[in-house]
């Protein structure tokens, strides 16, 4: 779906501002805002993604040299030695230097298999010595606010972000001290990061140093979606403890109209014929309570309308899992289920022969 | 993990994230804004979008509830009203395809649900008449009877779509007809890697050609590299970790494997020089290391589990970082564009 997007860089748009006179045509200031915004150039998606694998094997090499060879057996040496590795990972991560070279790239990757290291390390120390797994919760948030800045490297924030955020689902589904507000608890929780996610994406003033911490919050909607559809593979509780899947799904029917507002230029574009068509559909899926699928079209939508391929491939590949749950789930017959698959099917064909009818979908033939 | 930045306004791309910031510090009004909203993403490009949207999971839902339909196997509807209902389905699809013609989305999509109605249809006469026939006879059929309309329809899911049925066919039928020799088993992998490979070359030959632009996308070049990959790789692992009992033919498998690698370096470092594959077969270079280095240590460390631990660690960082290294020096040289 990314191919139907647009592929303009920040030059294309000056120069088609400056035309129009919204700004200054060679805007030396504006151009070194720009410039100034992309401070750092990352390293491609996927040297990120090899020097994760990387370091995912060698921190569990780690694990086990230190579980096995050190010989600890106090909590607290666990402790002081994970805090070891963290610092052994920023001050390689100082002295590695810049540019391609050897010395570069073995202390970084070394350096980021110390710090998934160290920060394990660190998480299971407190949480056994608290005997509880809401410490291991503020340990891995403090470890990551503490390492936040100092530590600059985006898979790093990623992966500690999403561990945050994932260490507490967990609590709130798991932990034996909530049997009665389980559901209130998690539906909190969601509610509070669909407000922090919308944030990060609609403000232009937060920093791109938190752009992990808005990917991180998407993943962890992700779980929370997939948690509710999978209760029975998780058994996270006794049937009484169920938690219904109806208030997430009408907050991402609620979030997939805000982002329809939002990315049409604010509510008061709403009332077109097209977007009021859109604002009905999303209101629809959230009244089926499939929130699953509700938030892959949100991604879908954000990252189209943001320009953000990560997120299209995000929904798109949650989509048909999503899909899959729903039927799955849904306490009908294998008949019944076929019927309302048609159904869905030959609706959104519908919509989509109305949009072509009405002439709204004239980018080429379609 | 950040590098020296050696960025121009030309190399940064210009999205949503760029206009908010422009707005949020006053560089631009809110006017501005939206006709730089209106030139990143126009309107009738979201129509578009909407509408391929649509037409792209109707049609998943719709065949899904067809194959689900067809899977409850209704005892009350009458065998002949069973098969000439996908048959109608099936006609209906190919002359929507017809009518829309393949140089259409639309048509494209009637015809890819042909394809599917067309496995439907061969499943539920297997289904009535009770063939006895394998398995892997029904995906043979299915494959054969949709590659005619996949040679004619310009569309890359139609195109996966006949390559993976055609690669169960190959599995089921290495399983339930070739019955090789324990001795020969291997010799699937090779099978897999050839078919994959195949598909790979002629949609590089076509697109360099510039014959085929439905299939010049990145997705496709990589999901059929991971294809050729994986049955490429299989081979050397189990040879590595199953070191007293190698056939000849996982000899075979595994020296193609080695070759494959090697060849897939070439295409995609000199011929077509795209970065996406080359880390694929990095990683996959990486991950066999990581299985001889494990086998080695096993071996000959299996009583000092520390120095096991440790020394594999080393090896992962060293190998890795290697990698990392190998990419980014070549990443200017092929002026690959970055994410």
């Amino acid at each position: 779906m990314s191919r139907y997007m647009t592929s303009y860089s920040a030059s294309d748009l000056l120069q088609a501002l400056s035309a129009k006179g919204f700004v200054k045509s060679g805007d030396q200031e504006l151009e070194n805002f720009v410039l100034a915004q992309q401070q750092e150039t990352e390293l491609p998606l996927y040297i990120r993604a090899l020097v994760g694998v990387g370091a995912f094997i060698a921190s569990i090499c780690m694990i086990g040299l230190i579980a096995i060879g050190l010989s600890v057996e106090e909590n607290e040496d666990f402790l002081i030695i994970g805090l070891a590795f963290v610092a052994l990972a920023i001050v390689l991560q100082k002295f590695s230097g810049k540019g391609a070279t050897i010395k570069q790239s073995f202390m970084m990757q070394s350096s980021f298999a110390f710090m998934a290291t160290g920060k394990s390390l660190f998480v299971f120390a407190l949480v056994m010595i608290f005997e509880s797994g809401w410490a291991g919760t503020l340990a891995t948030l403090g470890i990551t606010v503490a390492t936040y800045y100092v530590y600059r490297m985006s898979v790093d924030r990623f992966l500690s972000s999403f561990a945050v955020l994932f260490s507490i689902h967990l609590n709130v589904a798991f932990v034996e001290e909530l049997p009665e507000s389980r559901e209130i608890f998690f539906n909190l929780f969601v509610f509070c990061e669909v407000l922090l996610a919308a944030l990060l994406t609609w403000s232009g003033k937060i920093r791109r140093d938190f752009v992990p911490v808005k990917y991180a919050l998407f993943c962890s909607l992700c779980v929370a979606a997939l948690f509710l559809v999978s209760r029975f593979e998780f058994a996270y509780a006794m049937e009484e403890e169920v938690i219904r899947p109806l208030f997430m799904s009408l907050l991402f029917a609620g979030a997939l109209i805000a982002a329809i507002a939002w990315i049409a230029g604010g509510p008061a574009k709403l009332k077109s014929e097209a977007l009021i068509l859109a604002c009905l559909g999303a209101a629809a899926l959230g009244a089926i309570a499939a929130p699953g699928i509700t938030l892959a079209i949100l991604l879908m939508v954000l990252g189209y309308g943001k320009h953000e391929k990560i997120m299209i491939a995000m929904g798109a590949l949650l989509l048909p899992l999503f899909l899959y749950h729903y039927y799955y789930e849904l306490d009908v017959s294998l008949l019944q289920k076929s019927g309302v698959l048609v159904g869905s099917g030959l609706l959104l064909l519908a919509a989509r022969f109305y949009l072509h009818f009405r002439k709204l979908d004239q980018g080429d033939a379609a | 993990m950040e590098q020296t930045p050696q960025v121009t306004l030309a190399d940064i791309p210009a999205n949503r994230r760029l206009v908010d910031e422009l707005l949020a510090h006053r560089k631009i009004a809110p006017e501005g804004r939206d006709y730089a909203l209106d030139f990143l993403t126009p309107a009738d490009q979201w129509g578009l979008w909407i509408s391929r949207l649509f037409l792209a999971v109707g049609s998943a839902l719709v065949l899904c509830g067809v194959v689900y339909f067809f899977a409850f196997n209704w005892a009350k509807i009458a065998p002949l009203v069973k098969l000439s209902t996908i048959q109608g389905g099936l006609f209906c699809c190919l002359l929507g395809a017809y009518y829309y013609k393949l140089e259409r989305v639309s048509g494209q999509v009637l015809l890819l649900s042909a394809s599917v109605l067309t496995g439907v249809f061969m499943a539920v006469y297997g289904q009535i008449y009770q063939t006895g026939a394998d398995a892997y006879q029904l995906f043979m059929m299915w494959s054969l009877f949709i590659f005619g309309w996949t040679v004619i329809s310009n569309f890359a899911a139609q195109w996966i779509l006949w390559l993976a049925v055609t690669n169960v066919f190959l599995a089921l039928w290495w399983e339930q007809a070739a019955l090789p020799e324990r001795d020969m088993e291997a010799l699937i992998f090779v099978g897999f890697a050839a078919l994959n490979g195949l598909a790979l070359v002629l949609r590089e030959v076509y697109v360099a050609r510039r014959q085929a632009a439905w299939l010049d996308r990145r997705w496709v070049r990589v999901l059929l590299t991971i294809a050729v990959l994986i049955p490429l790789a299989t081979p050397l692992m189990i040879w590595i970790l199953d070191d007293h009992d190698i056939g000849s033919s996982l000899k075979i498998s595994a020296l193609v494997g080695l070759v494959g690698h090697g060849l897939l370096y070439g295409l995609y470092r000199f011929k077509f020089r795209d970065m996406w594959p080359l880390a694929a077969i990095a990683l996959s270079l990486c991950i066999i290391l990581e299985t001889l280095v494990l086998d080695f240590l096993v071996m000959n460390f299996e009583d000092t589990e520390v120095l096991m631990f440790g020394l594999m660690g080393l090896a992962t960082i060293a190998i890795f970082s290697l990698a990392v290294l190998y990419l980014r020096r070549i990443i200017s040289v092929m002026e690959a564009k970055h994410v």
